[in-house]
């Protein structure tokens, strides 16, 4: 199709009513974008880092392809990969050390990693409904993680309400020592968790059900249910430390259950030409831990009436964002205090108990800043993307130190193009 | 039961309208109900965008009752569509010069007084309105007229309503006309071309398989003042019809909102577009059309079957 009449049948097609299935009409046109983000963590606190210096923490660089094609007018594939590189220290067990009343941490360098990803979709557009299915594949050194999953939506009253529902279920192999040998004390002894976890696996199946319902041209809102259950190696095999004995320092719960609730408002507001985005998210799981985030969004939307602007299709959206986060300790969370065992060994050959000084286990909370700006450009788009992340037990109301939880920026930028 | 083609035939819009459906004669509660339902639709329309009726939205725009005030998402879309047709056009499709009309007298074959044609020009002119994608700001003595795109947008929205209901069917609101689907046994429906100069002859037999069509021609309306025609159909930087323009056109497009747009845009050209030819105009677009010149010359990218 010639250009000037491609723009024509897009502004037509953009008059509200002018698609008979504007819920599930499948893609008209494809889509090829690309992301790329950096992603950097601050150094540790020098003060609380027993190696006694602050640390370079880790660096994610993220290069992100999609690609969605309409088959026919009712199919769509999207094939989407990544490929991810990550290096910097993390935390690897937090503890108060002998002599000491404060908590320290203990960082582990890790070398440059690579991650590759790939999910592949297939999706059915019927008049007022759709039907998808995906298979995804992650691939790193020590680990692959293979999933699928099957969802669907349907528009009823009118296609003023939406009910989309799925299933998907995923297993995960981890082989977290590299040059294992099978039965090795030495290496048993060294690497507890490591050894323990090589060829472990687990498996989780999640269920969701949503709900989203247009209240007037303005405003809609969207409810939705997950249940998400994982069995299997649930624990962190590379939280080794030198105070358990021939033991992992992290033992976890081989099953956990995770229940999800959205709710979400989006209200266009005509005189400003913007709209706003309020999510509230709570999680519940059987680890005792509750989490409450609330994401709200503001969307400028701005085409100035120019000349250039208006020949060449140009648009800007700003999108400035705030999230606060805030999540109560799971049961088995601790911090080991080296005063209180004899010889500096806090964990021993029992195993039964389950025990974990992982900062994300914590009481804590995070406030997050965001600000987006995309522009429009005939059919390209270009999105560019910073927020800065602060994570404090303070926000989440709890007195105590944990060092090793993450402050963070990231930036994304990268380009669509529809043809 | 097999579907039969069932034909219902009103007013509306000014115009006389002609559905033509596909319908199972077993269920003529259903088939009531949908009928019920596009006359419906058209009528919500109608009430919106007469600017006859002095309750209408259009009205309201017009008295200025809206200046400033954001537009409902519909209005903007076709106020957006609008915009863009103005600049496709090079500014000749404007919604602005429907104003014209309170000089042009089609009833008496007389050209409009050059000093009252000569005061409304000044309150013609798109731009002026300062349209921002969502509000707009009509100056004392200005008026905005969807004629030219709210007969097509009905059409495409009763196209849509028989596409949500899995329904065959033809639209024909006064000669812009869409469809749904291909008629049973997968053949295509069937369009008279009207001939500019011999309105109640067919010009050519078209075939029409999904999408929309629509046409304009000088035939419509107009006068003869001195072994000359002037249409209907006037330019917002003259005042007058196009000079030496086609004598007719009809556009297939994927909705008869496109077609009948174009087809405007093609008319009030006159022999030139954009620096070229109206027909290279319309080649290089590359939509289907089947045009008229004054010399009764037929050219065109359609294929007319006779």
């Amino acid at each position: 199709m010639n250009q000037k009449l491609k723009l024509l049948a897009q502004s037509a097609f953009a008059i509200p009513g002018m698609i008979a299935t504007a819920h599930a009409a499948g893609p008209a046109a494809t889509e090829a974008a690309y992301r790329y983000s950096y992603y950097s963590e601050d150094d540790s606190p020098a003060a609380r880092d027993d190696s006694g210096g602050a640390q370079d923490r880790y660096k994610i660089q993220v290069h992100q392809f999609h690609l969605l094609t309409p088959l026919t007018d009712k199919l769509a594939l999207t094939v989407e990969g990544s490929y991810e590189t990550m290096a910097g220290a993390s935390p690897v067990y937090t503890y108060v050390p002998a002599g000491e009343d404060t908590v320290y941490t203990h960082f582990s360098g890790a070398s440059q990693e690579q991650r590759y990803d790939l999910n592949v979709s297939g999706r059915v557009y019927g008049s007022t409904s759709d039907l998808g299915v995906g298979a995804y594949v992650s691939v790193e050194r020590d680990y692959l993680a293979v999933s699928g999953s099957v969802d669907g939506s349907i528009a009823l009253n009118d296609q003023m309400t939406t009910v989309s529902g799925g299933v998907s279920g995923g297993y995960d192999l981890i082989e977290p020592t590299s040059a294992y040998e099978a039965g090795s004390t030495a290496q048993a002894a060294n690497e507890p968790a490591r050894f323990g976890a090589s060829g472990q696996s687990k498996w989780q199946v999640s269920v969701f059900e949503g709900v989203g319902q247009i209240i007037d041209m303005n405003t809609a809102v969207q409810a939705n249910l997950a249940f998400t259950y994982k069995n299997g190696y649930l624990s962190d095999p590379y939280r080794d430390c030198p105070h358990a004995e021939n033991v992992p320092c992290d033992i976890r719960p081989s099953t956990r259950a995770i229940g999800i609730l959205g709710l979400g408002l989006r209200k266009f507001l005509p005189s400003l030409n913007g709209a706003l985005h309020a999510d509230y998210r709570l999680f519940v799981d059987t680890w005792d831990i509750a989490s409450h985030t609330v994401d709200v969004d503001y969307y400028q939307n701005w085409a100035p009436n120019w000349r250039l602007f208006t020949a060449n299709d140009i648009k800007f959206q700003l999108s400035p964002g705030i999230r606060y986060y805030l999540q109560s300790s799971g049961y088995f969370y601790e911090v080991p205090d080296l005063n209180d065992s004899i010889g500096g060994q806090v964990y021993n050959t029992d195993t039964s108990r389950y025990y974990s000084s992982d900062p994300r286990l914590a009481q804590y909370g995070a406030i997050a800043l965001k600000t987006r700006l995309r522009v429009d450009f005939r059919q390209f788009s270009w999105v560019g993307a910073l927020e800065r992340y602060v994570a404090n037990p303070e926000f989440g109301f709890n007195s105590s130190e944990i060092p090793g939880l993450p402050t963070f920026w990231r930036f994304t930028t990268g380009l669509d193009y529809r043809f | 039961m097999t579907p039969v083609l069932l034909k219902r035939r009103f007013k509306a819009m000014g115009g006389p309208c002609e559905l033509n459906l596909w319908l199972d004669p077993g269920e003529p509660v259903a088939n009531q109900a949908l009928f019920g339902q596009l006359e419906s639709e058209l009528g919500r329309l109608e009430a919106k965008y007469s600017r006859f009726q002095s309750h209408s939205l259009l009205s309201q725009i017009n008295r200025g009752e809206w200046n400033n005030r954001a537009l409902d998402a519909e209005t903007c879309g076709l106020l957006n569509y609008i915009d863009h047709c103005f600049d496709l056009s090079c500014k000749l499709f404007d919604p602005t010069v429907g104003i014209l009309r309170r000089v042009w007298d089609y009833s008496r074959s007389e050209l409009p007084d050059p000093v009252a044609l000569g005061r409304l020009m000044p309150s013609i002119g798109w731009p002026k309105l300062a349209w921002t994608g969502h509000h707009l700001r009509l100056l004392p003595g200005m008026e905005l007229d969807f004629g030219g795109v709210v007969k097509e947008f009905a059409v495409d929205r009763l196209v849509v309503i028989l596409k949500q209901q899995g329904v065959s069917g033809l639209v024909n609101l006064a000669g812009d006309i869409g469809t749904s689907a291909l008629q049973p046994g997968d053949r295509p429906w069937q369009v008279a071309m009207r001939h500019p100069r011999h309105t109640q002859t067919a010009l050519a037999m078209l075939d029409l398989a999904i999408g929309g069509l629509a046409g304009s021609g000088d035939y419509e309306r107009f006068i003869t003042v001195a072994g000359r025609r002037y249409s209907h159909l006037l330019r917002p930087d003259t005042g007058f019809p196009p000079v030496d323009g086609l004598a007719a056109i009809t556009v297939l497009a994927d909705s008869c909102l496109m077609a009948g747009s174009v087809a405007t845009i093609a008319m009030l050209a006159g022999p030139t577009l954009a620096e070229q030819t109206v027909q290279a105009w319309l080649d290089e677009i590359n939509i289907p059309y089947l045009a008229v010149d004054q010399t009764l010359n037929v050219f065109g990218s359609i294929k007319v079957n006779g």
